[in-house]
């Protein structure tokens, strides 16, 4: 990309914006910011909240630092900053339970150190925390702003959006509510949260209050009941920091335990002995050290038994999976861990999230966000192809857009994973078959290693990409 | 729900108002009315629970188990 690039997602906020110019991100910040950005270096925040592990690092562009003079969006800023690199960004709707309920904390801990120093979260939108090097951060810097004496929570509603009320709907509802907030772009509307929230929620004071009261109180005093003039209220710093609290207080007891899905006990079920599973985990570590990537998805990581081979080594691994539970485990154990590699994020590689917002150019699809170095696809493929019908040729096409290599597994139909998907429908796949997925896959892809699992019918390869976008 | 209601409408009353608000999102205006309900409520349970506190330790003698208990009553309150 030589040209300079104005990010598709950031136009909302007049105090700056990101743009790419010779593929470095920079953040533009417009005069408008100048005593905000004075603020957060001159009372220590931004200094605290590096400390903390809140927010995004950015270094200070000087003018001879900056390659092009003549750039536009380098022209008339007040300053140009270069954030330190978040390699790939995932959205609320990818993330598990304990994600969004650690992204909500990161953020009402932001606010709770800003109100100290003087300062406020202008925004709270759940967009604007990565997962970055094991940690949920802020990586919009222009979001904090100085505090006017007796100003109300701005964001308030924002917060209430994007991070209680899914949460709430996740805690008290089903955990697939996650997926509401990819249909809402500003967060999920509170009337509808407290609509699918059960009774006993309007017994809990913080639910009933921040959610239910809220939604009331939103649907009284809005543009169908026009008020004579504008309502302006003075809300003190103290009452600003109680709110807080009690947010935090609500956030905290909200509880998710991911048990009995179909996949979260998967390896503890027999569908690979020790002996093969060790030899596979063997193979894809030798792999790994011998392809030596940069960046892996694993997709259909389950908890990330395979992903962990991957990061262990320093590698950048995404672990995606469909099951909830499964990305709840995962990140459970990787927070435990205090793993700096693994990220796990829910995705349903049979409808993959799909690029949305203003012009479908605000958040990426994630074929946007590819492609990577390599890609593992272990004991995936019978999935897709036998229980949702995607023809080889497409699986091929596929996995050739998104990487560089490919560690794939091939599972045969003898396999008895696979004679339990064809076990209550009729066998359709005439074309599934070892010879067959050589032949389409090899269109795109030169065979480096071709192995079979000890003790198990299944192949695994290392193919590499021909053309690699 | 008809006490909180009410409860609601008369800590209104109670709340002061001026200063505008000029941001790039929009805070709404039942979010900010809200969040004014929700400090006076917070400043209300503070002041309960300080004579609460007052009242308790007035007729207990075991002071030492007073205050430990008055002050899981008060970290309890702050919930709002």
């Amino acid at each position: 990309m030589k040209e300079t690039m104005k990010v598709p997602g950031s136009f909302r906020d007049p105090s700056g914006y990101l743009f790419v110019h010779e593929q470095t991100l920079y953040r533009r910040v417009n005069q408008a910011y100048e005593s905000h950005y004075q603020k957060l270096n001159d009372s220590g925040l931004y200094e605290r909240l590096i400390k903390r592990g809140l927010l995004i690092p950015h270094s200070e562009v000087g003018a001879d630092d900056f390659p092009d003079k003549g750039d536009h969006h380098w022209r008339g800023a007040y300053k140009v900053l270069k954030p330190d690199l978040v390699p790939f960004i995932s959205y609320p709707y990818e993330w598990s339970f304990s994600q969004l309920k650690d992204a909500a904390l990161a953020t009402l801990s932001i606010q709770k150190e800003a109100l100290k120093h003087g300062m406020i979260l202008k925004d709270a939108s759940a967009y604007n925390i990565q997962f970055h090097q094991g940690r949920a951060l802020l990586i919009d810097s222009l979001s904090l702003e100085t505090y006017e004496d007796g100003e109300p929570w701005q964001a308030y509603k924002q917060f209430c959006q994007h991070f209680l009320g899914p949460l709430a709907l996740m805690s008290y509802g089903d955990v697939r509510h996650v997926r509401l907030s990819s249909l809402y772009i500003d967060g999920v509307p509170l009337d509808l949260v407290s609509k699918l929230l059960p009774t006993k929620t309007k017994f809990k004071y913080g639910l009933l209050t921040h959610l239910h009261i809220h939604a009331a109180t939103l649907r009284r005093y809005s543009a169908a009941n026009p008020q004579p003039k504008k309502v302006t209220r003075k809300i003190s710093a103290q009452s600003l920091e109680w709110i807080n609290e009690s947010l935090i207080n609500v956030v905290t007891k909200l509880q998710w335990h991911p048990q009995g899905t179909e996949w979260a006990e998967y390896y503890s079920d027999l569908s690979y002995t020790d002996d093969s599973q060790e030899h596979k985990l063997a193979l894809v570590e030798r792999f790994l050290s011998e392809c030596q990537p940069g960046t892996v998805w694993d997709l259909g990581a389950n908890t990330g038994r395979f992903s962990r081979l991957a990061s262990k080594q320093g590698i950048a691994t995404y672990a995606f999976d469909i099951d909830p539970a499964c990305v709840e485990k995962n990140y459970l154990e990787s927070r435990k861990d205090k793993e700096r590699h693994l990220t796990p994020l829910l995705m349903d590689l049979a409808n993959p999230s799909s690029a949305l917002g203003w012009a479908n150019q605000e958040r990426m699809s994630l074929l946007q966000r590819g492609p990577v170095d390599m890609v593992l696809a272990l004991a995936l493929i019978h999935h897709l192809a036998i229980s949702n019908n995607v023809p080889l040729t497409y699986l091929a096409e596929f996995f050739a857009s998104l990487c560089r290599e490919l560690v794939i597994e091939f599972v045969p139909k003898e396999d008895p994973m696979v004679q339990s998907l064809l076990a209550s429908r009729k066998d359709i796949f005439d074309h599934y078959d070892l010879e067959n997925f050589e032949a389409v896959f090899t269109k795109h892809f030169t065979i480096k290693e071709k192995v079979q699992i000890s003790g198990s019918p299944r192949t695994l390869f290392l193919l590499v990409n021909r053309t690699p976008k | 729900m008809f006490w909180l209601r009410s409860l609601a409408i008369v800590l209104l009353f109670f709340i002061g108002s001026t200063s505008a608000a000029y941001a790039y999102l929009d805070p709404a205006t039942g979010s900010i009315i809200l969040q004014g309900v929700l400090a006076a409520l917070a400043g209300a349970a503070f002041f309960i629970a300080g004579y609460w506190r007052k009242l308790r330790s007035f007729f207990s003698r075991k002071k030492d188990v007073t205050v430990e208990e008055s002050e899981d009553s008060s970290s309890s309150d702050t919930e709002i």
